[in-house]
């Protein structure tokens, strides 16, 4: 006989199992790819390119989505009436989530270990012989399984730990984009309190604080992955792990309390201002249809936008604290701030593309607006415009301020603007337009971001594969790198353009048609 | 002005292998409240749809307001007033910001009369859509609707969910802010009770079909019950247009389409009977329940229920 667990493990799987394909698929290939034309010679450097770079960001949209979805596609009702308790669907949500996002770790691993003896294309050979894990500050060199095993449960820890902080923080947010934003400017804050923090700690030498501080920090995202490569005494590292353990622990407690009130909670009637309800006057109606466009969509963009710059500003904080750049390097400060803007405007380029329209292609808002007058040129074009110089003043302004304060004159200025400034604004637009018109066609969050990102690459992939393929006609010399880092900038912008104006043009044609998923 | 503020000729729409329409044709006049009546799935959404030129037609041709829906969507959109069924509005909006963000939209946005309905439906201006009740939702639709005084009203089960008090209160103010001002209503329900005490005309969808056109009262005049005799019914069986036909008791209950001509029938026939007035409800019921009688002996058998997981 069947028990509501076995129900409830059923209907997530349903819902997870292509989110854990494709979230499989898209962290095993960039391994892969990272693999050939990873620079560092170092393994332990590449699983934490790979956990950080790839799999942070699509667990936290995981995370947002698991916490949301009820709320956003309308079945919280549906989840509240049944004979289930819905902190048992919390549970049954929370278990099939860390899941899909742990579950490339082990394979992706695998993979670079049992590569590890063949040779690397584009980036010379690994420079170990055997393998090394960083345990309690101390390299310990351990058989190619076990290496693997100990790195997969590190790596674990630490996105297991960024979905619990996402699933908690997202738990009373009624859609994927502003659950999104909210978990990213609060792990953003957090990290940047905990590196503030130690490094106050590191310069008033305050060595005795150092254990608190890590006992504290273990409760932070990432949880217990700073303490275990740090050296500490036993007992701080029972405490460190107690605490990380009892965090993460309420943690769940506090999602699954809020996941359980979110889905039981009505939309209240408005009592007060129905007996309040004769107004005088109502404010003159929008100037135009433009201004009245632009006001919608700033007032959805808002939260987003300023969990963005909230991000931005923290990671920046945070880099320069941890690097402890000095003001007087200020290229290698321009350089960090270029790679926290990618860093965090990667995450926010996808979350806003996917916002711009999620909602209003909702199967109940898209009939509501296409069945007015309203123009729907004007209203994909006016959107779509808009954010990207949102987007802009938030990356690209800050960079291009310091870089004018950083370097020294104005050809040096224009050197670093052709070839570093303009490919990471491309970027960042190319992953806007991607998201966008993945949303536009898929009308779900959760694919609209893992595509994206297969998007962007895509193009670079097959026009690499191409010129491998061509290359022994010997019209062209055989590429110097992976897929990603055999182009000069020019051509990877040019790349980028093509890439972006498709994904545009499809977004358009999508949203005038009226083209994508319906049954959503 | 003679031409028809709707007008359908043989309209047919597919998706996929599934045939909703079914060569429709209908035509409303202006000034008129036309109930559009079905059950559910019986391609009332999809016909509106089109008419407002989201949904284009397989085959046909539609003229609403003289306009081609697929040709001028905008300009039609901008003439039409239209109240969807469970209408959903963004729920971050206040009642007042909905209402200053549309009205560009309509050069014959009358905003003071947006501001007359807003009192007399007794709406909460500075209140967020989606702390509104229900009823207050479906009453800040019709302000959406009708504060631009379109000469086309289309209403898509507006009153879905209501509780009949709230429904009854809805149907007054329809009377009251649009027939009183002459307007024409294209009013969808498959609440036929909802809809009797206020339609000119009726038309019935089933199936993909139109299977009655007419005014009210011709349709009630002309669709009677009719109770007799079993052997009698055999006799005069060939001559009466039956929608539906049940047992009561040693008699026989038959809904008859042209009920004159039956009367004259079973008179000529001297065939004892009686005559029972119906409603429009019963009316649909017979149209709508007894094809459905006649195709269920002709249709395959569902499949299975798949097991529970």
């Amino acid at each position: 006989m069947r028990t509501i667990w076995h129900s409830l493990a059923w209907k997530e799987w349903h819902e997870h199992k292509w989110k854990l394909a494709a979230v499989n698929a898209v962290v095993i290939a960039i391994t892969a790819g990272m693999y050939c034309a990873f620079k560092s010679p170092d393994l332990f450097e590449l699983t934490a390119a790979m956990a950080f770079g790839c799999l942070i960001p699509l667990t936290i949209y995981v995370a947002a989505s698991d916490a949301t979805a009820e709320r956003s596609r309308h079945t919280a009702p549906l989840l509240a009436a049944l004979s289930v308790p819905s902190w048992k669907a919390g549970i049954a949500k929370l278990v099939f989530g860390s899941i899909t996002c742990i579950s490339p770790l082990l394979p992706a691993l695998f993979i670079v270990t049992w590569m590890r003896p063949l040779p690397r294309p584009f980036a010379g050979n690994l420079v170990e012989d055997t393998l090394t894990f960083i345990w309690r500050g101390q390299q310990l060199k351990v058989a190619p399984w076990i290496w693997c095993i100990l790195s997969a449960l590190l790596d674990a820890s630490v996105v297991a730990s960024v979905y619990f902080w996402t699933a908690a923080t997202a738990a009373r947010r009624k859609d994927e984009v502003s659950g999104t934003a909210v978990a990213i400017a609060t792990v953003g804050s957090l990290w940047t309190i905990c590196m503030f923090v130690a490094n106050l700690l590191r310069q008033l030498a305050l060595g005795s604080w150092r254990g608190p501080a890590m006992i504290i920090s273990s409760a932070l995202p990432g949880g217990l992955t700073y303490v275990v490569t740090e050296h500490l005494p036993m007992p701080i590292l029972i405490a460190a792990a107690i605490s990380g353990i009892s965090a993460h622990y309420a943690l769940a407690v506090w999602f699954i309390r809020h996941f359980t009130s979110a889905v039981q909670e009505r939309e209240w009637p408005s009592l007060w201002h129905r007996t309040h309800s004769n107004s005088a006057w109502l404010a003159p109606p929008r100037r135009s249809k433009f201004s009245a466009i632009a006001w919608k969509q700033f007032r959805e963009i808002g939260p987003p936008l300023t969990a963005g710059i909230t991000a931005v500003t923290c990671v920046i904080v945070a880099i320069v604290l941890c690097n402890r750049v000095e003001y007087s390097e200020p290229r290698r400060f321009l350089e960090l701030i270029a790679c926290a803007a990618v860093y965090v405007g990667f995450i926010v380029a996808i979350t806003v593309g996917i916002g711009l329209l999620l909602n209003d292609l909702g199967p109940q808002l898209n009939t509501f607006w296409r069945s007015r007058p309203i123009n729907s040129d004007l209203w994909f074009w006016t959107r779509f415009c808009l954010v990207p110089l949102a987007l802009f003043f938030l990356t690209a302004l800050p960079m291009a301020l310091v870089a004018w304060w950083a370097l020294p004159s104005l050809d040096e200025i224009g050197n670093w603007i052709q070839p570093e400034f303009i490919v990471i604004v491309s970027v960042l637009l190319c992953l806007y337009a991607s998201a966008v018109a993945m949303t536009c066609l898929l009308r779900n969050a959760i694919y609209a971001a893992v595509l994206s990102i297969a998007l962007l690459v895509a193009p670079f992939v097959v026009l690499w594969l191409i010129w491998l393929l061509v290359a022994p006609l010997g019209f062209v010399p055989a590429p110097r790198s992976g897929a990603m880092g055999s182009f000069s900038n020019s051509a990877a912008f040019a790349i980028l353009v093509v890439t972006t104006t498709a994904a545009t043009i499809l977004s358009w044609l999508a949203v005038r048609n009226d083209w994508g998923r319906k049954n959503v | 002005m003679n031409e028809p503020a709707i007008d359908l000729q043989a309209v047919y729409k597919s998706f996929r292998r599934t045939e909703v329409l079914r060569g429709v044709t209908l035509r409303v006049e202006r000034g008129k409240t036309f109930a559009f009546l079905g059950r559910n799935a019986a391609g009332k959404t999809t016909t509106i749809r089109m008419l407002l030129g989201l949904l284009k037609r397989d085959d046909g041709a539609i003229r609403v307001l003289g306009l081609d829906p697929s040709r001028e969507p905008l300009e039609l959109r901008r003439r039409v007033g239209y109240l969807a069924e469970d209408q959903t509005m963004w729920g971050w909006m206040k009642v007042e910001e909905i209402l200053r963000f549309v009205a560009p939209f309509y050069p014959t946005w009358d905003h003071d009369l947006a501001l007359k309905y807003v009192r007399d439906f007794e709406l909460p201006p500075s209140t967020k859509i989606k702390h509104l009740s229900k009823g207050q939702n479906v009453r800040l639709g019709l302000v959406l609707a009708l504060a631009h005084r379109p000469e086309l009203v289309i209403l898509d089960d507006p009153a879905l969910g209501l509780d009949p008090i709230m429904r009854k209160q809805f149907n007054r103010d329809l009377i009251t802010h649009l027939q009183g001002e002459g307007r024409t209503v294209f009013y969808s329900s498959h609440l036929l009770y909802e809809v009797e005490p206020v339609a000119d005309e009726v038309a019935i969808l089933d199936q993909g079909r139109v299977v009655r056109q007419a005014d009210t009262e011709s349709l009630r005049r002309d669709v009677k019950q009719l109770i007799l005799g079993r052997d009698a019914l055999a006799a005069v069986r060939g001559d009466l247009k039956i929608l539906d036909e049940r047992d009561d008791g040693e008699q026989i209950a038959v809904v008859v389409e042209g009920a004159a001509r039956a009367l004259d029938t079973l008179g000529r026939e001297g065939v004892e009977h009686r005559v029972v007035d119906l409603n429009l409800d019963e009316i649909f019921e017979a149209y709508v329940t007894g094809r459905r009688d006649e195709q269920a002996s002709t249709t395959k058998p569902q499949p299975e229920l798949q097991p529970l997981p």
